[in-house]
C-alpha cells in the first residue's frame, strides 16, 4: 500500500496535537511549594524571611514556621529577603525549575540562604503530601440516579 | 461425518433463532446459579427472590404485547399506563379501602384513566406512524413531568399520603401497608425452608396472560395482529387500522396501570413524582430478552424474558458481592437491558417493516 | 392564476405559524413569566449571557448530524462522557486553567472519535430509527462509562489523587472539584455591561465554531452530507459513500459535544461524575427545538434563539412557581415538563409534516 501525502499530513497533525497536549501539561501543571524555615542539616532557622515568587510577595515566615505557595508551570523566579544576625536586610533572586511529575515540593530556606549558589536539588526536594481529605460520609456515596440531574441543570 | 455437519448446521440454526445475546445471558444466569454456592449464596432464596421479582414485574412486561401486536412498536410510553395505575392506587387509599377490595378498587379507579389516556395516546400514535417509539418515549416522559406538578396540586387529603407539615401535596413514597400490601403475594403462599413462592401474584399474572391469549384469538384479536403484520392487507379486508391500533394502545396502557398496582402490592410503596420515569426501559428489554422483537411478541416471550431479566438482577449482586466484594449489578443491569434494546433495534430483518 | 398564488400564500402563512409553533409558544411563556418572576433586568441578562456562553457549543454540535439527515443526535451524551473523562484526568494531574481545558479537550478527542464511530456504525444498522437508537446508545454507554469510572479508574486506570478516588481505593467520587479551572475561559477577557459580566472569550470560541460550521457546509464533505440527508439512494448513485459520510457526521458531532461539555463544566465549576452528562443531550435538544429547528432542519440562528428562550424559561420557572403557587418545586417540575413537552411536540409536528408531504408527493405522482 502506497502511503500518500495526506497520510503524512495526518500523522504530522496527530503528532502536533500530542505535542500541544504535552506542552499544556507542562505549562498548566500546578505545584505546591512548601517554604520551610526550620533547622535543616545543622543550619539554623532564620529569624525572618520573606519569599516572593514571580514577583508576588508572601507573608514573612518566622523561625520554625512553614508557609506554602501554589504555582503553575515549571519555571519560576524566587526572591528571598531575609534579616541576618546584624539586623541587616538582604535580598537575592534565584530561578527554579520544578521537575514535571512533582505535585508538592519542599524548599529549605535556611540552606538556600546559607548556600545561595548551590544547585537546586540540594534545597528543593520532593515532598510526599499527607493531605487529609475531609471525609464526609455523604461524599463517599455514589449516586447513580440520573433523574436527580433533571433538577439541577 | 455427514451427520455431524448436519448437526452443526442445525445447532447453528438453533442458536440463530434463539438469538446470540439471549444465549449469552441464559448461560450467564445458569453460571450464576452454579457458582452461587461458592459465594455462599443460598440457591433456594435466590430462586425465591427471582420469583418474587418476576411476579412484581411480569404484568408490566405483559403491557408490551398488545402494542407490538398491532405494529405500534415497543411501548416506551409505559409511564402513561403507570400514571393511570398511580392515580388508581392513590385514590383507593384516599377513599380508605383496605385489604383485597382496595387492590380491586385501585384497578377499578385506574381503568377510566387508562382508557382515556390510552385513547389519546393511541390517537397521537396513529398520526405519527413510523416514528412511534421516539414519540412514545417522550410522551411517557412528558406525562411523568406533568404528573409531578399534579401530585403537588391535586386535592388529596388522606394523612397517609400528604406531606405532614404542609397538609397538601403527595409524598414521594407512600406506603400501601394499610391497603393492599401483599394481598396477592400472601395468597396461597408456599414456603419450604428458604424457598418462598408468591403463588397469588403468579396466578394473577397467569389469569391476565390467559385473558390476553384468549383475546388475541378472538376476531378482534386476530384483526389486531393482521394490522401489525400487514396493514395493507388488513385495510383491504375491511379492518380499520387506526381503530385496532388505538385499541391495542388502550389495552397496553391498562395493563401498565394494573402492572404498577401489582408491583406496589409486592414492593410495599407507591413511588410518585420521578418514580415511573425509568420504568419503561427494563420492561422493554425484558420482553426483548424473552425473544420478542420490534414487531413480534408473545406471552412466552414475556415469561421467559422476565424470568431471565429478574434472575440476572437478583443473582448478580449477591453472587458478585460474595465472590469479589464488588457490587457491579447496577452497571450490568444498565448494559444488559440497553444492550438488548440496541440489539433489537439494529437487527437487519426488522429495518424494513 | 392569481387565485392559486393567493391560496399558496395563505397556506404558507398558516404553515409558517405551525412551523414556528414552538418558538411562538415560548415567547408567550417568557413574556408572561418575566414580570411574574420579578427578576431585575441585569440579573436576567447576566444569567442568560452566562447560559448562552456555556450551552452554545453543545447545542451547535447537534447541527452536523441534522445536516446528514440523521435527526437529533441523542448520542451527544457520548461526547459529554468523553469530555468528562478528559476533565477527570487533568484534575488528577493537577493541571489548571486554560491549559487544563485544552489538555482535557485533547484527551477527550480520541475517546470521542472512538465512541462516535461506534455510535455511527450502530446507527447505520438502524436506518429510519436513528433517534430512538441513538437515545438508547446514550443509556447503554452510560453503563459502560459507569463501569470505567466507578470500577476501573483507580484500579486498572491509574488515578492517584485522593481527592478524586473513593476511600475504598477505586472509583471516582460523586463530585470532582473543578475550582482551579472555574470560569478560566469565561473570565479570560473580562468585560462588563449593565452590571452583567460577559464571557467574551467563550463567545469568541463559539463564533469560531459557527464560522467552521458555515465553512464546513461548503466543503466537499459538507455537500456530501447534505446530499445524504436529502436522499440516501440518490447520493449513493452519485458515488457518495453514504455509510462513511453518516459515521463521519456522528464522529464530528461527538467530538464537538465533548469540547462543549468541557466549556460547559468550566463555567459550572464542579463535575457531577455520574449525573452531569446524562441529561445534557435532552436539554440541548430541547433548546435547539425551541429555537425553531426540526428533525431535518436546523440552523445556527435556531441555536441562539433557542438557548435564549429556553434558558429564560429555565431561569424564571422556579421563582414564578413560588410567586404563583408558593412552591418553587412546582416551577422546577414545570420546566422539566416543558423541556420534554417541547421535544414531544416538535417530534409530533415533524412526523405529521413528513407524512403529509409524502402523501402530497404520492398524489402528485398519480
Amino acid at each position: 500500500m502506497k502511503l500518500g501525502r495526506s497520510f503524512y499530513i495526518r500523522i504530522a497533525a496527530i503528532v502536533l496535537v500530542i505535542l500541544l497536549g504535552v506542552l499544556m501539561f507542562f505549562i498548566g501543571k500546578q505545584h505546591t511549594i512548601l517554604l520551610d524555615n526550620n533547622k535543616y542539616e545543622d543550619i539554623k532557622a532564620l529569624d525572618e524571611v520573606t519569599v516572593a515568587i514571580d514577583g508576588v510577595e508572601g507573608l514573612p515566615i518566622y523561625s520554625r514556621m512553614r508557609d506554602q505557595a501554589v504555582v503553575t508551570g515549571q519555571r519560576h523566579t524566587i526572591a528571598v529577603t531575609y534579616v541576618d544576625s546584624n539586623w541587616e536586610e538582604h535580598t537575592f533572586e534565584r530561578d527554579i525549575k520544578i521537575p514535571v511529575g512533582e505535585n508538592m515540593m519542599i524548599l529549605y530556606l535556611p540552606y538556600l540562604v546559607a548556600n545561595p549558589d548551590s544547585p537546586q536539588e540540594e534545597w528543593l526536594k520532593h515532598f510526599e503530601s499527607q493531605a487529609i481529605v475531609a471525609e464526609d460520609a455523604s461524599a463517599n456515596e455514589v449516586v447513580l440516579d440520573d433523574s436527580a440531574s433533571l433538577m439541577a441543570f | 461425518m455427514m451427520d455431524t455437519v448436519a448437526l452443526k448446521e442445525k445447532s447453528m440454526q438453533a442458536i440463530k433463532s434463539f438469538g446470540l445475546p439471549r444465549l449469552i445471558i441464559t448461560i450467564f444466569l445458569l453460571l450464576l446459579f452454579v457458582i452461587a454456592p461458592l459465594a455462599k449464596v443460598n440457591i433456594a432464596s435466590g430462586i425465591s427472590d427471582m420469583l418474587t421479582r418476576f411476579g412484581m414485574n411480569a404484568v408490566l412486561v405483559l403491557a408490551m404485547v398488545p402494542m407490538v401486536h398491532s405494529g405500534c412498536g415497543l411501548n416506551f410510553g409505559l409511564p402513561l399506563g403507570i400514571i393511570s395505575g398511580l392515580l388508581g392506587a392513590t385514590m383507593t387509599i384516599e377513599f380508605g379501602f383496605t385489604g383485597f377490595p382496595s387492590f380491586l378498587m385501585a384497578i377499578v379507579f385506574a381503568t377510566p384513566f387508562a382508557i382515556i389516556l390510552g385513547a389519546g395516546y393511541g390517537a397521537l400514535l396513529n398520526r405519527v406512524k413510523g416514528g412511534e417509539m421516539m414519540i412514545a418515549t417522550y410522551v411517557g416522559f412528558s406525562s411523568v413531568a406533568f404528573m409531578c406538578i399534579m401530585w403537588l396540586l391535586l386535592p388529596y387529603k388522606s394523612s397517609d399520603m400528604v406531606w405532614g407539615y404542609a397538609g397538601t401535596g403527595l409524598r414521594t413514597t407512600i406506603s400501601v401497608e394499610k391497603a393492599y400490601l401483599g394481598v396477592l403475594d400472601n395468597f396461597m403462599r408456599i414456603e419450604i425452608g428458604h424457598l418462598a413462592i408468591p403463588t397469588g401474584t403468579i396466578l394473577f399474572f397467569a389469569l391476565l396472560s390467559l385473558l390476553i391469549w384468549l383475546f388475541l384469538r378472538t376476531k378482534t384479536g386476530t384483526a389486531m395482529t393482521a394490522v401489525g403484520s400487514n396493514p395493507i392487507f388488513a385495510t383491504a379486508s375491511g379492518v380499520s387500522v387506526d381503530r385496532m391500533r388505538t385499541l391495542s394502545v388502550v389495552l397496553s396502557t391498562w395493563l401498565g396501570a394494573v402492572g404498577i398496582i401489582v408491583y406496589e402490592q409486592s414492593f410495599g410503596f407507591i413511588q410518585l413524582y420521578m418514580g415511573p420515569f425509568n420504568m419503561a426501559l427494563p420492561a422493554v428489554s425484558a420482553v426483548l430478552l424473552g425473544g420478542a422483537s420490534v414487531n413480534k411478541a408473545s406471552i412466552a416471550n414475556v415469561v421467559i424474558g422476565t424470568l431471565l431479566f429478574q434472575g440476572i438482577l437478583t443473582m448478580t449482586p449477591s453472587v458478585m458481592n460474595g465472590l469479589i466484594q464488588m457490587d457491579v449489578s447496577e452497571v450490568i443491569r444498565i448494559i444488559v437491558s440497553n444492550g438488548m434494546i440496541l440489539y433489537a433495534l439494529t437487527r437487519k430483518q426488522e429495518v424494513t417493516r | 392564476m392569481s387565485k392559486k398564488l393567493d391560496m399558496k400564500n395563505k397556506v404558507s402563512v398558516k404553515e409558517l405559524a405551525i412551523n414556528n409553533l414552538v418558538p411562538i409558544l415560548f415567547i408567550c411563556i417568557c413574556a408572561v413569566g418575566i414580570p411574574l418572576s420579578g427578576y431585575s433586568g441585569s440579573y436576567l441578562l447576566n444569567e442568560i449571557l452566562s447560559r448562552l456562553g456555556r450551552n452554545s457549543f453543545l447545542v451547535l454540535s447537534l447541527l452536523i448530524p441534522v445536516m446528514a439527515g440523521m435527526g437529533l443526535n441523542f448520542g451527544m451524551t457520548l461526547g459529554a462522557m468523553a469530555g468528562q473523562i478528559g476533565l477527570i484526568f487533568v484534575s488528577d494531574w493537577n493541571v489548571v486553567g486554560i491549559p487544563a481545558m485544552v489538555l482535557a479537550a485533547i484527551i477527550s478527542t480520541p475517546i470521542s472519535i472512538l465512541l462516535g464511530w461506534l455510535c455511527g456504525t450502530i446507527l447505520n444498522n438502524a436506518k429510519g430509527r436513528e433517534m430512538v437508537t441513538s437515545y438508547i446508545i446514550g443509556f447503554f454507554m452510560n453503563g459502560v462509562y459507569q463501569l470505567v469510572v466507578l470500577y476501573f479508574m483507580g484500579s486498572i486506570i491509574p488515578i492517584s489523587s485522593s481527592a478524586l478516588v473513593l476511600p475504598r481505593g477505586y472509583g471516582i467520587r460523586n463530585t470532582v472539584n473543578l475550582e482551579t479551572m472555574r470560569k478560566s475561559l469565561d473570565n479570560l477577557i473580562p468585560v462588563n455591561i449593565f452590571g452583567a459580566s460577559v464571557p467574551v472569550a467563550t463567545f469568541i470560541l463559539v463564533a469560531v465554531f459557527c464560522l467552521v460550521i458555515i465553512w464546513f457546509r461548503k466543503t466537499k464533505l459538507g455537500q456530501d452530507m447534505r446530499a445524504v440527508g436529502q436522499d440516501m439512494e440518490v447520493a449513493r448513485q452519485a458515488g457518495i459513500k453514504v455509510e462513511k459520510t453518516r459515521v463521519l457526521s456522528i464522529i464530528l458531532s461527538t467530538v464537538f459535544a465533548g469540547f462543549g461539555m468541557i466549556i460547559y463544566l468550566q463555567n459550572i465549576g464542579t463535575l457531577n461524575t455520574y449525573n452531569s452528562h446524562s441529561q445534557i443531550g435532552m436539554f440541548s435538544i430541547a433548546a435547539l427545538l425551541v429555537g425553531g429547528a426540526s428533525v431535518d432542519k436546523a440552523s445556527i440562528k435556531n441555536v441562539f434563539i433557542g438557548i435564549i428562550l429556553f434558558h429564560t424559561m429555565f431561569t424564571i420557572a422556579p421563582t414564578v412557581g413560588r410567586n404563583l403557587i408558593g412552591e418553587a418545586q412546582l416551577g422546577e417540575y414545570f420546566r422539566v415538563f416543558v423541556s420534554y413537552g417541547v421535544i414531544t411536540l416538535a417530534l409530533v409536528l415533524y412526523e405529521i409534516r413528513t407524512r403529509r408531504e409524502a402523501r402530497k408527493a404520492l398524489e402528485e405522482a398519480e
